[in-house]
């Protein structure tokens, strides 16, 4: 929940990040998301290497990955959910 | 409708990395629009009393076109233009735009401590004549309880961001300092904000309808 409608807290906006991305923000909560950047320089580096990590892993395929790493990574996966971790 | 627009060196939307065309010396800028035409995909921008909310490095006088809707705290129009650099938005002016927030939020903050009677925390705060004496004595006070920590911490952290440079943040800490202060009524925040944007406007001599209950609370 947003508490103040001029505020959004640093929690508040990674949350609301993919969101962001894919343009699903009402215009409001936008507003505020935007308003939050103009202040926290640690929140526009957030946003920034979010956006950096979204254009690099959109370029990854099946086919692009090392010999072997698909295993690896699905090991890890399945080995968090064993562990009580939340789904990946 | 004339509005203001904040944008990121080199007349670059902060938001959508979009490069603005700047006008040509004495004319308007060419007009930009929303490439799919959604309402809330305008352009958008802020009059006065909106400044203190999206702060950036440069600030234009611009232009949007009807119809222009009602967005929070901006307007978005179907389309938008830039009119002019606002020159007198400058690093220099940021630094003092801070140093009056945070001086306005030392105010306040003697005034708040003053009520319950922490009149020693009061009077050190009152008693400090730069921003340097400020800060040593938040920091100080911050170490203690309660409200005057509360206070102090505040205070203190607006400055640390003045003095690396990061107005913005400054004033945004020090616009919260005034909900602290008021007891934690959060409408503190937005007539904070309200009140830095006449500061602004004011320096920046922009057009602002009663904006003058601001300026006496400049630094000692």
């Amino acid at each position: 929940m947003i508490v103040n409608p001029d505020d959004l807290s640093c929690k508040e906006l990674v949350e609301l990040v993919t969101d962001f991305f894919e343009d699903r923000l009402t215009p409001c909560v936008r507003a505020r998301f935007e308003m939050h950047l103009s202040y926290c320089a640690w929140c526009r580096v957030y946003l920034a290497q979010m956006r950096e990590t979204v254009q690099l892993a959109g370029r990854l395929s099946e086919e692009t990955l090392p010999p072997g790493s698909k295993d690896d990574l699905l090991r890890t996966f399945r080995g968090w959910k064993r562990q009580g971790g939340g789904e990946p | 409708m004339i509005a203001y627009k904040f944008l990121s060196a080199g007349a670059t939307g902060p938001f959508t990395g979009f490069r603005w065309p700047v006008p040509p010396l004495g004319r308007p800028g060419a007009w930009v629009e929303a490439a799919d035409g959604r309402p809330d995909h305008g352009i958008h921008a802020c009059r006065l009393e909106e400044l203190a909310f999206w702060q950036d490095n440069e600030l234009w006088r611009a232009e949007l076109a009807d119809p222009v809707a009602e967005g929070h705290r901006q307007v978005v129009g179907a389309r938008g233009r830039l009119l002019e650099r606002v020159s007198g938005w400058n690093e220099d002016l940021a630094r003092r735009f801070g140093e009056a927030c945070t001086w306005r939020a030392r105010d306040r903050s003697v005034a708040a401590l003053r009520v319950p009677g922490f009149h020693e925390e009061a009077a050190l705060l009152a008693g400090s004549r730069s921003l340097s004496e400020l800060h040593a004595t938040s920091k100080d006070l911050s170490s203690r309880t309660g409200l005057p920590a509360a206070l102090a911490a505040y205070l203190a952290e607006a400055i640390d961001f003045l003095l690396t440079g990061d107005s913005p943040c400054s004033t945004y800490i020090s616009a919260r300092a005034a909900v602290v202060a008021s007891g934690g009524n959060e409408s503190e925040f937005a007539a904070e904000r309200q009140g830095q944007a006449r500061w602004l406007a004011e320096r920046l001599g922009l057009e602002s309808p009663g904006a003058h209950d601001f300026g006496g609370h400049a630094r000692p």
